[in-house]
């Protein structure tokens, strides 16, 4: 189960307000289909009041009211939303159910199960530790793996502590030396998504890859130009077809030439395979916003978004809110005046994406013209020619380095719980380094009540696999 | 680019827009046809184009796509041979284009909308702009 940090510091703080009491909530959630079983999006949190809708129990300490419980399960029938029952125990580092619990457990969920439709169960938190009871159907009971929360830090809580483990992987011995045999385990254990395999992201990938990422997704349908090769690491004049890397060819050739580059996609693979890292990779030559790919991003712990596109902008920040995946989106942006040629303010930057924290639309980072010409596809080409719109931007590695750099040791402290300060629980916001000044800065991103993405009413927040993504429309 | 077999409905967004379009526009002729991807082509007629011009009136036209709102309505497209009476260039923002959807050269309205609030900024609110700025262009 995954939880926002709003929400889930909204849970925690009604739970554990410093009485060392017990109090309960219910949990609306909704369902992803994830690398192993099903993923619990936690959607919305309904508190139940002391003494009105969290009384003393017949057999239990404390129990919900039966009006409360027909209220928020109705909801949750009506919704299509999961139904979790929290509540809380005392203690740190540990926790699970009591007998009491797991019997009425037992009384309760499958009839609640088959009135709502829907995934019912119980979760129990303790400080520092979570375990859940879920009824998939009147058939299936499964026990909760862990809940994780996107804050700063991303931090998943298990029943217990994973036990420590002694020694490590030779080759990770260095950095795993920073952060623990568990934080190396950790990195093991995550598929990341990396969207746009050029400058950014290319170096974005094989940094993934030497930190010991266990899988790693590529995506991006482009092959290989003879203006990449100052840029895109792995890359080799051998990925170029001849035919365009010599000096003269007719433009029909060159044409043909282009299509038989090597795909980016391949040549990241190929240069992560050749180091002989203990990484797996997909390769997806394909537009992030083409269904299959989209599908795919869905799966993972992680999204990196190195594409230039604005649709490929809006579909990640659309998956992460839908699927409650963090994402960070890294970029250089390089202002040259095109009559003048002089150089603007040059900047790198890496922007964490959270489900409550960041989300791009709410700051202004998809360009809704732009999407539209790229949407348009050949009319959108033309139209940007007319106004002589079609220059392509500029580029060089050592800022494409410093971006991805930026961006991908924001991801390994946070997966590792390195982050520290407000940091840690509120996210590190968006980095802005500004290479020509040195300066370095940190936006605090904003968000918007109403969003369709990460808004708390009418938004596909969570939502999952019932979410309507922003998918491209025709096969490219 | 290929194409899906099935040509997609009009998304109710994009329906929704075009409802609008033609509540502002009550009194001219809509044409409207879907792009099978869930967009949709839509045209006002007659628009009166204003003393500048020789023209007395144009069509206006623009590309709805399965994106909107997120994406904006980008460009608009009036008639091939608009011309000023001065002779004078028609100007920045202007360009000679083609739309396949009125069969070939138009000229091109460019006109980005900036600071752009996809629930406000509607499809007929933005044809009403730029219809605005072709009558007054500055």
């Amino acid at each position: 189960m995954t939880f926002p940090a709003g929400l889930w510091n909204r849970l925690n703080g009604h739970l554990f307000p410093g009485d060392a009491d017990e109090h309960g909530a219910v949990v609306l959630a909704g369902l992803a289909r994830g690398r192993n079983g099903f993923r619990l999006l936690a959607k919305e949190v309904v508190l139940a009041e002391d003494g009105r809708d969290y009384i003393p129990g017949e057999r239990g300490y404390r129990a919900l009211t039966p009006l409360f419980i027909a209220s928020v399960a109705r909801r949750a029938r009506d919704e299509r939303l999961a139904y979790l029952a929290v509540h809380c125990h005392g203690g740190a580092g540990r926790v699970d159910f009591s007998e009491i619990d797991l019997a009425s457990h037992e009384r309760g969920y499958p009839a609640l199960q088959q009135i709502t439709r829907q995934v019912v169960g119980g979760v129990v938190l303790a400080n520092g530790a979570a375990a859940g009871d879920l009824w998939v159907d009147a058939d299936h009971r499964v026990r909760l793996e862990g809940t994780t929360v996107l804050g700063g830090n991303i931090v998943t809580l298990t029943p217990k502590a994973p036990a420590h483990s002694v020694g490590h992987e030779p080759l990770f011995d260095r950095q795993a030396r920073i952060f623990g045999e568990q934080g190396q385990r950790r990195l093991a254990s995550m598929k990341v998504a990396v969207v746009g395999l050029g400058g950014a992201g290319s170096m974005a990938a094989e940094m993934l890859a030497r930190l010991g990422v266990g899988e790693l997704l590529l995506v991006d349908p482009d092959r290989l130009e003879p203006s990449n090769l100052s840029r895109v690491v792995g890359s080799r004049r051998a990925d170029l077809h001849p035919s365009i890397t010599a000096d003269f060819v007719p433009r029909l050739l060159r044409k043909l030439g282009e299509r038989r580059s090597s795909l980016k996609v391949q040549i990241a693979a190929h240069a992560i395979r050749r180091a002989g890292l203990p990484v797996r990779t997909t390769t997806m030559p394909l537009d992030v916003a083409h269904k299959q790919a989209t599908a795919q991003l869905a799966l993972c712990d992680w999204i990196v978004l190195a594409a230039d596109s604005q649709h490929a902008r809006l579909v990640v920040n659309a998956v992460v809110h839908a699927y409650l995946i963090p994402a960070i989106q890294i970029g250089v942006k390089i202002p040259v005046e095109q009559t003048t040629g002089a150089v603007g303010d040059i900047f790198a930057v890496a922007r964490r994406v959270l489900p409550d924290f960041g989300c791009l639309w709410c700051n202004g980072l998809i360009d809704a013209t732009e999407l539209q010409l790229e949407v348009l596809g050949d009319e959108g080409r033309a139209a940007r020619a007319y106004v002589g719109e079609d220059a392509p931007a500029p580029s060089v590695i050592t800022l494409n380095g410093l971006a991805a750099a930026t961006g991908m040791t924001d991801l390994l402290l946070a997966s590792t719980g390195l982050l520290s300060g407000t940091l840690s629980s509120d996210g590190p916001g968006y980095v802005r380094i500004h290479a020509r000044t040195g300066k370095q800065y940190l936006d605090i991103p904003r968000r918007d009540r109403d969003c369709p993405y990460c808004g708390s009413d009418n938004s596909i927040l969570g939502l999952g696999d019932t979410a309507a993504l922003p998918t491209a429309r025709t096969l490219q | 680019m290929a194409y899906y077999a099935a040509a997609v409905p009009i998304e109710p967004a994009v329906a929704k827009a075009i409802d609008e379009v033609r509540e502002v526009f009550a009194e001219h002729r809509i044409q409207v046809g879907a792009d099978g991807q869930g967009g949709a082509y839509t045209v006002v007629h007659d628009l009166l184009v204003g003393d500048l011009y020789r023209q007395l009136d144009t069509w206006l036209g623009f590309h709805i796509t399965y994106l909107y709102p997120a994406a904006d309505v980008y460009p608009h497209y009036v008639r091939a041979d608009l011309a000023r009476h001065d002779g004078a260039s028609l100007g920045p923002g202007f360009g000679q284009g083609s739309w396949a959807y009125m069969g070939g050269q138009v000229i091109q309205l460019s006109r980005r909308s900036n600071r752009r609030d996809a629930k406000r900024d509607t499809a007929a609110l933005k044809a009403l702009r730029v219809l605005d700025w072709l009558r007054n262009p500055r």
